[in-house]
This record gives C-alpha cells, structure tokens and sequence, in this order.
C-alpha cells in the first residue's frame, strides 16, 4: 500500500485520480492544485508517489519536480500529461521524474504507471485475483470434506 | 503559410481530436458537418471555455456547449458516481480540464507539428453571449452534433498576413 500525493490544478482531475487510487486500495495523503502548494506540503505529507500534472498556473509540473528533487532526490514522481507535450515530459524526466501518464485516465494506466516505479507494489487488483484463485481451490476441497463425514 | 489558412489547419486539428475524444473516451455520438466558416460572430452558448494558443502561434480557442451536452461530459468524465452536492463544482471543472486535454493532444497536429507552441490554463465563462470580430482578425468555426446537442469550436487569431514557423 502506498501513500499518493495528487498534484493537479483540475479539481474533477484531482478527484478522478484520487478515487482511482483509493480503488487500488492505496492511500492519497494529500492534494495539491500548483506547485508551489506541492512543495510546501511535501515535507508534512512525506508521500511514497506523487502524481504532477504538467500544466497547471504558479508553477507547473516540471518547475515543481526540480524543486521536489531538491527537498527530496529519492522523491518518486509521475508526470500526468497530454499526447503533444513529449517535450515537457522529456524535460520532466531528465529534471527526476520517474515516468509519465497519458490522459486520458484510466485505472488500469494508472495502475500500470504505479507498478513501473514500484514493480513489487501489491494493490487491490492483485489481491482480488489472488482472492479468486483462493476461492477456487477453496470449491474443489469442498466434496473431499463432505465425503470424510 | 497565410495566417487565415493556419486558423483553418487549427481548428481542423481540434476537430478531429475532439471526434476521437468523443468517440473513444466519452462514448458519445458526434458528427461533424464537414465545414469550416469564417463568421463574423460567435453566438455563445450556456457554458463557453477558452484557451489560449501560444509561443509559436498566437490564437484564441473557444469551445461552447450547451447544459445538458456538458452534463452528460461530466458524467462520462468522472471516475465513479458523482455526488448531487457536487456536481456543479465537478461540471465547471470538467468543461475546463475536457478543452485543455483535447488541445493538449491537438498540438501534435498543428502547423509545423506544433513545435514550440504552448497552451494556457483554461477559463469556463457561464452565460456569455458573443464575441464579435474587430478589425484584421478571423474567426473560423466548426460543429459539431450531438445527441445532447451541438458543440461549437472556435479558433480566432489574426486573419491578414503570413505566418512563418
């Protein structure tokens, strides 16, 4: 379980993101509408993950991830862009962030962004089909029981 | 490349993103009457959000639709049930972050590929009524219906000289 923090100016974005995150059965620790709300809550919030949209007014995403790296150099973080602004990503990237998502969202982008910066990460999704496969194995050891009595 | 020509490859740029935006991620019908007017007036509908077009280029992207076209975006964009309590905050936002994305994606498209064009943050206005042309600047529109009803594209820059990448 990871704690998120959601970095975006768009308040149906922050809202969209937070709830996907929740449904990943992670924790969103903190929203924040620019960078510089970003920066000032980093610290307090010390999140595992935060997501930074690119275009947000104050302080966009990319002058936000060199600030964060500076308070943080581990900081991980995922750019949340829109397909004609590869170079700002780029940019992102060689400033420290750790990947990019590309709107639109959806969980399972979200979720495949998340495992690529903590591949060994468990979430719901994980445990709902390991809960399955439980359940299954649990419906073939049924008749064996009722047999023995 | 003459500047009213750049307002035309924009605007048809905005068009075909906004078809696939519909079409993919809003699951809702749009047909696009294949024109591009150069008017004199944008009669402005219910709810109007504007971007601006910058760096490289210099224009005004208006998107206008109506009530119940926008509400039913809002639903569609939204992760999971919206809360009555929220909705109106959810739908401002929608309108606003909905514009933004499909520029976003229309860049790659523009004149030149959009190289070193940048977009500003997005403005909704509610129940503005039009915008006028003044001297030297076009305006071209395009629509698009729906079965919630129509949305109209805008793009207004300069309409005299050439542009140069």
């Amino acid at each position: 379980m990871l704690k998120i923090f959601v970095v975006d100016d768009s308040l149906i974005m922050r809202r969209n993101i937070s709830k996907m995150i929740e449904s990943l059965g992670h924790i969103v620790v903190g929203e924040a509408k620019d960078g510089h709300e970003a920066i000032a809550l980093y610290r307090k919030l010390a999140p595992d993950l935060v997501t930074m949209d690119i275009t947000m007014p104050e302080m966009d995403g990319i002058s936000a991830v060199k600030e964060l790296k500076k308070i943080d150099k581990e900081a991980k973080i995922i750019m949340v862009t829109s397909h004609g602004q590869e170079e700002m990503v780029v940019d992102a990237i060689r400033s420290g962030a750790s990947g990019y998502l590309l709107k639109p969202i959806n969980i399972t982008k979200l979720r495949d962004s998340i495992r690529k910066v903590f591949p060994n990460i468990i979430d719901e999704t994980v445990l709902a089909h390991k809960e399955t496969i439980l359940l299954e194995s649990e419906e073939i050891i049924l008749p064996e029981i009722e047999d023995i009595s | 490349m003459e500047n009213i020509e750049v307002l035309k490859a924009v605007l048809s740029a905005i068009v075909y993103r906004v078809e696939l935006f519909m079409k993919n991620e809003m699951k809702i019908d749009s047909e696009f009457d294949g024109e591009y007017r150069s008017v004199e007036k944008i009669e402005l509908k219910k709810y109007t959000t504007t971007i601006g077009i910058g760096g490289s280029l210099n224009l005004l992207f208006y998107v206008t639709y109506n009530e119940l076209l926008l509400d039913n975006l809002t639903r569609a964009f939204a992760y999971g049930d919206i809360e009555q309590s929220e909705f109106l905050i959810l739908r401002e936002s929608a309108a606003g972050e909905i514009a933004n994305m499909i520029i976003g994606h229309a860049v790659t498209d523009f004149p030149n590929r959009g190289k070193g064009v940048t977009i500003t943050p997005p403005v909704t206005i509610e129940d503005a009524k039009s915008i006028l042309k003044t001297n030297g600047t076009g305006i071209m529109t395009a629509l698009l219906s729906t079965p919630y009803g129509n949305m109209e594209l805008n793009v207004i820059g300069s309409a005299k000289g050439e542009w140069n990448a």
